[in-house]
C-alpha cells in the first residue's frame, strides 16, 4: 500500500426524468506504514450528464469558495513582494 | 514439524500490542473508507420534477497512541506492576461546495459561497499588508528599538 494516494471514484447513478446523473469524486489519502495516523480529503469533481438523446457530457463541480481563499493569498504575496521590490529602488 | 510450530505458538502469552496495532489498523481502514463517494454527495432530494443533489468536501483525520511500561526489577529478577494503556481521536470536517440541480430537460452546477471564510482570508490579508507597510514607513524606529534592545 502506498503511502499517498489519489483516486477517482464513480457513484451509484442517479435518474432524473431521461437524464442519467453520475457524480464523481477524488479522494487524497496519506497514511504511513505502521504510522497510527491518518488522513482523508475526498472532494467532489464533476458529474456526468447523459441524455437519452445527446452524448455524454461532464459537468465540473468548481469550489469557489477555495478559488476566492487562493487568490487573496496570491494578491497579499504579490502585493508583500512588490512592496519589498519598490522599497529597495 | 508443523506441530511443534503450533504447540511453541500456544505456548505463548498473547501479545497484547500486536492485537491492539491490529484494532489500530482495521479502525483506520474502516475510518477512511467512510468517507467515499456517497459521502461526498448526498441523498438526492426531489422537489417537484426538480432533483437536488448536495456536493460536499470531507476532511478527515484519525490519530492513535499506546504504550507499555513495567515497575522496578526486583533483586530476584522479578518485575514488579506494569501496564498498558492506548487511546485515540479522529475528526471530520465537512463543508458544502455545490449543489446540482436537475430538472427532466438539463442539469446545472450552482457553487456555494462561503462568505465568512471568505471574509476571514480577506481581513487577514489585508492586516498583513497593513503590518508591512507600518514596518516599511517607520524603518527608523524599528532599527533604534532594536539597537535599544
Amino acid at each position: 500500500m502506498s503511502v499517498f494516494q489519489v483516486n477517482s471514484q464513480a457513484g451509484k447513478p442517479i435518474f432524473s426524468g431521461g437524464i442519467k446523473i453520475t457524480p464523481i469524486s477524488q479522494a487524497v489519502r496519506l497514511q504511513l506504514p505502521g504510522a497510527p495516523f491518518a488522513f482523508s480529503w475526498n472532494r467532489p469533481v464533476a458529474v456526468v450528464v447523459q441524455t437519452e438523446k445527446s452524448a455524454e457530457q461532464v459537468l465540473p463541480v468548481h469550489d469557489l469558495t477555495r478559488t476566492v481563499q487562493i487568490a487573496i493569498a496570491g494578491l497579499t504575496l504579490f502585493s508583500v513582494a512588490l512592496l519589498l521590490i519598490l522599497k529597495r529602488t | 514439524m508443523a506441530e511443534e510450530i503450533s504447540l511453541t505458538h500456544s505456548n505463548k502469552e498473547p501479545n497484547p500490542d500486536a492485537h491492539g496495532l491490529e484494532a489500530v489498523q482495521e479502525t483506520m481502514d474502516k475510518f477512511l473508507a467512510a468517507a467515499s463517494v456517497n459521502a461526498v454527495y448526498s441523498e438526492p432530494i426531489q422537489n417537484g420534477d426538480t432533483l437536488i443533489i448536495p456536493a460536499a468536501e470531507i476532511l478527515s483525520g484519525i490519530g492513535f497512541g499506546m504504550g507499555s511500561g513495567s515497575g522496578p526489577t526486583e533483586s530476584d529478577g522479578s518485575q514488579t506492576g506494569g501496564g498498558s494503556g492506548g487511546g485515540g481521536g479522529g475528526r471530520i470536517l465537512s463543508r458544502p461546495v455545490a449543489i446540482i440541480i436537475a430538472d427532466s430537460t438539463h442539469v446545472r452546477i450552482e457553487p456555494v459561497v462561503d462568505v465568512t471564510k471568505i471574509a476571514l482570508a480577506a481581513f487577514t490579508a489585508a492586516g498583513f499588508i497593513f503590518g508591512m507597510l507600518m514596518r516599511m514607513s517607520n524603518p527608523k524606529k524599528v532599527l533604534l528599538k532594536g539597537q535599544e534592545e
